[in-house]
């Protein structure tokens, strides 16, 4: 089928406007770092009204041969989760907006795939409530893509398991089949649910299924998510953050432990001096150099909350109990380190940066490599990137170093940014073969790439070579055309 | 029956001391609970297996599935075989008792990891973490399940969920022995690089391992599995004195606190919950209904009957929670007993003063007047939800220390070591069933369970079921407070043909109200027939899980039973639309 039928056949399952194919739109939907390759642009782009155009979209797509890949958040799209390596239509669900449900007593909201961060904590603020949200996410980001892609928040004791904040989800296979998890999966509608007091909280089910957690991390290649229900938290009426800073690493992790362990607390992370003043001075890159300068090689962000009940002695005892560990490890609260205060840098890292990544402030774009193990394995981490960085002439003390911990802190989200001009083609080239040799070095270090991005999303994939056997036969079941981001992950 | 060759392969893979065909051993492995409901004509049998064979290693699990697939038989995975899903469901299969698998491979303290066997037993593990300051989720059945089984292929509900969660929700790392033989480990460890995670890289196939149930053996052997653990706070030990069924521990470190609340109603009780949870109050709690109160203060039905029949269980006791407060540090601890305070004032709960007198030791004169004065008073606990400072002083006051001890360590044996008297709940008739147990908000259990509560009242007029009042909602929240969920149980006797008939009808009812009132998957929501049955309502999952049957196991070599059984016809033509 030519070019023109396949934009009239799409024409005829989406509303007015719904399929662009102007060049200069598409521009938007290409992944936008230089150093991701080989990916083709997409060739139009679809915007289905409702779950009824998207399903048809998608029934379409398997009888045409066609290719989707869903994107909810706004550009700039740095990452390359809709990097795709074949022709295909961009999705673009960022315009569903509804929050369809905010559920105080439950502490659970519902929202549709284009709401932001910013839009669910200005309509969750007024209930007293909040979401755990990753490190200062841009303000094009989408909940549901960061939710979905198990994207680290910076409240680890709140977060059980590692599919956490979702709960319920509803989505489209790529068989074009809608499906409902958790909670929400039935019987009944959702409404009829409510009536008898559920709030499709629970991720669990149906029955002996956990979809949801299939479809999660598949980068949009395994369903297309079309609302969600997140988990809230109470936010909090009192706030007393900490600063704890030191010049060793290996001082802050038993902290670190020790404060975890008892649920003490609320947000807290460690991030060294580069990624502290990439997030501080985004907004005024030139004060890069002053703040690193003012600050130890390594702060952690220890934030202190009182809720509805008993607020302040709530911060109160958990002050003490906090001050108390950090003595036995040697260590001091503080109210600011250097230029940077506690405060600020929790307003920071808790609401959106900004329409660009903060991590791209300073030289026009960052590598990030990410990846997880555990936080005591984390110096090992630093040891292997920094030997890295030697072999590629890259200054160790360009790279910033962010350390979060999750479920709980029976996990550590590590992460590595290298801040680079993006319009140097040396420096393009430089950092694209840093990055294949540093992951290859963290992966035989032990790194876990459970979200494998950019040179990872290759090598993640080789070892256990049994894992990519069974996924390939779970994508022969939920997309077996081969219609949602086909080759991703090699599947 | 097995061939004799059958035998002979099967013994050279694991040693013929560990193959077993005696009938009287294979009866012991179709022996369960409630399959007389199950079973067309009643019977208290399940199948019997084939053989039991009983490997001693992943290699050895790995190659009698491969076995299984080229000699046409099915295996059945067991590990502490508390539930009737362990048995085999037709000839052919073999159960594979995984009982000599009982190593802990590995304690991570600092990441709070245990990677275990399928026989270690949640009680085991449970004295070796306290030790270490940590714990972990063991589900209310009591602490000699396997941690294992139910955290990959069970349910997993029990009394810490506000501190620990659900079983299914702690997994994190699986070795998996597919239907093919294959040894899959998933996640993180699956890469060579820790047990911390069992999803990715990319798409989870722990979406496929389980769900809010689990595979019940259907999708091959699980051989390890990572747990998460969990901070605690208590003894490293304690010291017990008594005998059984007492067993006395001596006085409870200062940061622990073990409550008995009452609430004036559902409502109240339900209030406590959402807020409790929200301060994070909670380390175990339990909805305990009043029967359950009095068959727990007892130790024979006689004394059971005695004290049900004053009608004082029925005044006091009707909208009961047991708790447990636990403190990091002394500060914690008050802390959470102001919130707690102040919660229970709120809502008009009691604390109930765990020193009072025994009532099964009161002479029946004395019971008899207990019964006529309780017929005239509506809330014998007025005064004291009025006056909230005389709970505790009754509490702290010296009376009948002996009771107070004997409470104390009935409430620390059942939340916190587990050691339910699981078989209590069977002594007035003999058999019990379970129904509803919809896991989402602690508001949906609780209408769970007056739906039920209300259905039995009918069976009950009729003699049917033992009348334990009705309601025997038991539950509680879930990570404080972010979930919950009650299931209702039933006491029938499984000697009366009527009251099992009763007994199948309520399930039956059951599982349609969760459909014609939207309360969501039941506890007895899997397996062929029920997912065939809900499937439909839920956007045909069981077609889905059909595939994932087929896939994974192309040979059918593992009993599908009790997930989807993709031989039958029960799907594409029966069902009746999403
Ligand atoms: C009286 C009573 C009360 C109960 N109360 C609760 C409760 O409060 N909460 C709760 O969650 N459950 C409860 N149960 C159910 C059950 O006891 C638990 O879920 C328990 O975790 C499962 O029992 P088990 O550990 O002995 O496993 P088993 O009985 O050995 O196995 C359970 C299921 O998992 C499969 N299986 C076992 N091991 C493996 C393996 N290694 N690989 C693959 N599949 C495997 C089996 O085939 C079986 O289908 C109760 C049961 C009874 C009889």
């Amino acid at each position: 089928m030519g070019a023109k039928e396949i934009n009239d056949r799409l024409r005829a399952v989406l509303s007015e406007d719904g399929l662009s194919t102007d060049p200069d739109i598409l521009t938007l939907y290409r992944v936008a770092n230089p150093i991701v390759r080989d990916r083709v642009g997409p060739s139009r782009v679809a915007r289905p009204r409702d779950v009824t155009e998207l399903q048809n979209l998608v029934r379409l797509a398997n009888e045409q041969g066609l290719h989707l890949v869903p994107v909810s958040s706004q550009g700039p799209h740095g990452k390359g989760g809709t990097a795709c390596a074949e022709e295909h239509i961009a999705l673009d669900l960022s315009s569903w907006k509804k929050i369809l449900r905010t559920d105080r007593r439950n502490r659970v909201c519902m929202i549709e795939p284009g709401v932001t961060y910013g839009e669910l904590l200005d309509a969750l603020e007024p209930l007293g409530m909040t979401v755990p949200m990753p490190l200062a996410p841009r303000s094009g980001k989408s909940v549901a893509a960061a939710v979905m892609d198990r994207e680290p928040s910076t409240w680890p004791n709140r977060q059980w398991d590692i599919s956490d904040p979702v709960g319920s989800t509803e989505f489209i296979f790529g068989t074009g089949d809608i499906f409902r998890t958790g909670a929400a999966g039935g019987p009944g509608s959702l409404e009829k649910q409510r009536v008898a007091g559920g709030a499709q909280k629970s991720p669990m089910g149906p029955s002996q299924t956990d979809f949801q957690r299939v479809v999660q991390g598949s980068q949009g290649s395994l369903g297309i998510v079309t609302w969600l229900t997140v988990r809230t938290e109470l936010r909090p009426s009192v706030e007393g953050p900490c600063l704890i800073g030191s010049d060793e690493l290996e001082k802050l992790i038993p902290f670190i432990y020790g404060v975890q362990r008892p649920w003490l607390g609320e947000h807290s992370f460690i991030l060294d001096r580069n990624a502290a003043t990439l997030l501080m001075t985004h907004n005024a890159p030139d004060s890069f150099e002053a703040v690193t300068a003012s600050l130890p090689a390594f702060i952690c962000l220890q934030n202190i909350a009182g809720f509805e009940r008993l607020p302040r002695e709530r911060v109160a005892y958990q002050l003490k109990d906090i001050e108390e560990i950090a003595a036995r490890n040697g260590l001091a609260l503080s109210s600011s380190l250097g230029s940077v205060l506690a405060p600020e840098l929790l307003k920071a890292a808790t609401r959106p940066c900004g329409p660009r990544d903060f991590r791209h402030a300073l030289r026009g774009h960052c590598l990030s490599i990410f990846f997880l193990s555990t936080l005591d394995q984390s110096p090992r981490f630093l040891g292997a990137i920094g030997e890295v960085a030697g072999r590629h002439q890259i200054e160790r003390n360009r790279i910033g170093i962010y350390l979060q911990p999750v479920v709980q802190n029976h996990a550590c989200h590590i992460e590595f940014m290298v801040p680079f001009d993006p319009e140097n083609r040396g420096e393009v080239e430089l950092m694209r073969r840093f990055e294949a040799d540093a992951v290859h070095e963290l992966f035989d270090e032990g790194a876990f790439f459970s979200r494998p991005y950019g040179a990872a999303g290759k090598l993640a994939f080789v070892r256990n070579q049994l894992n990519n056997a069974v996924l390939k036969k779970i994508k022969d079941i939920f997309d077996p055309n081969r219609v949602l981001n086909p080759g991703k992950f090699g599947l | 029956m097995l061939s004799s060759e059958e035998i002979r392969v099967l013994g050279d893979t694991v040693g013929p001391e560990w193959v077993c065909t005696d009938p009287c051993m294979m009866d012991t492995y179709s022996y369960y609970m409630n399959p007389e409901i199950v079973n067309q004509e009643g019977s208290l049998w399940l199948t019997r297996p084939e053989a039991v064979v009983m490997p001693a290693n992943t290699r050895e699990v790995s190659e009698v599935v491969r076995l299984c697939n080229r000699l046409n038989l099915m295996v059945k995975p067991i590990s502490t075989g508390w539930s009737a899903t362990a048995a085999a469901s037709r000839d052919r299969v073999i159960v594979l008792d995984l009982k000599r698998m009982d190593r802990i491979i590995e304690i991570d303290v600092k990441n709070q990891i245990a990677v275990v066997e399928p026989y270690v037993k949640a009680i085991i593990l449970q004295t070796i973490l306290w030790k270490e300051g940590l714990n972990l989720h063991v589900v209310s059945c009591g602490g000699n399940h396997s941690p294992l089984a139910s955290t990959t292929s069970a349910w997993g509900t029990g009394l810490d969920g506000p501190s620990m969660s659900y079983s299914g929700r702690n997994l994190l790392g699986v070795e998996w022995v597919l239907p093919t033989g294959d040894v899959l480990i998933l996640g993180s460890a699956g890469e060579g690089a820790g047990w911390f995670t069992a999803d990715g890289p990319g798409p989870s196939l722990r979406g496929i391992v389980r769900g809010y149930q689990g595979a019940f053996g259907s999708l091959g052997v699980f051989t390890k599995a990572a747990l998460k653990l969990y901070q605690w706070d208590g003894p490293p030990e304690i010291e017990v004195g008594g005998c059984s069924p007492h067993y006395i521990i001596k006085d409870l470190p200062s940061n622990i606190g073990l409550f008995m609340l009452s609430f004036p109603d559902a409502k109240a009780m339900v209030e406590a919950g959402y807020r409790m949870g929200e301060a994070g109050i909670n380390y175990a709690d339990f909805r305990l209904p009043a029967f359950m109160c009095a068959i727990g203060s007892t130790d024979d039905n006689l004394d059971l009957k005695r004290i049900w029949e004053t009608g004082l269980f029925q005044k006091i006791a009707n909208y009961i929670m047991i708790t447990a407060v636990i403190g990091y540090s002394p500060r914690e601890f008050e802390w959470k007993m102001k919130a707690f305070r102040q919660i229970l004032s709120e809502v008009g709960g009691v604390n109930l003063p765990i020193n009072l007198p025994d009532n099964t030791r009161v002479p029946e004169r004395l019971l008899k007047r207990i019964r006529r004065i309780v017929e005239f008073i509506d809330d014998p606990l007025k005064l004291l939800r009025k006056l909230p400072f005389l709970q505790d002083l009754i509490s702290r006051l010296p009376i009948n220390k002996r009771q107070r001890q004997k409470n104390l360590s009935e409430l620390f044996w059942v939340m916190l070591r587990h050691a339910n008297n699981t078989q209590g709940n069977f002594r007035p008739s003999q058999a019990m069933l379970t129904t509803m147990g919809t896991f989402d908000t602690w508001d949906l259990g609780i209408r769970q369970s007056d739906w039920i509560a209300q259905k039995k009242q009918e069976y009950i007029k009729k003699g049917l079921f033992l009348d334990d009042g009705g309601d025997l909602g038991c539950g509680g929240t879930f990570e404080q407070g972010h979930m919950g969920y009650l299931e209702g149980i039933t006491l029938y006797s499984s000697k009366d043909p009527r009251s099992v008939e009763a007994a199948g009808k309520v399930v039956e009812e059951a599982v349609q109200a969760c459909i014609d009132e939207a309360f969501g998957i039941p506890i007895a929501g899997f397996g062929q027939e029920m997912n065939a049955k809900l499937g439909p309502h839920c956007g045909d999952y069981h077609k889905w899980m059909k595939r994932i049957k087929e896939a994974l196991d192309p040979n059918l070599a593992v009993d599908p039973f009790f997930y989807v059984d993709p031989g039958k016809k029960t799907d594409e033509d029966d069902s009746q639309g999403g």
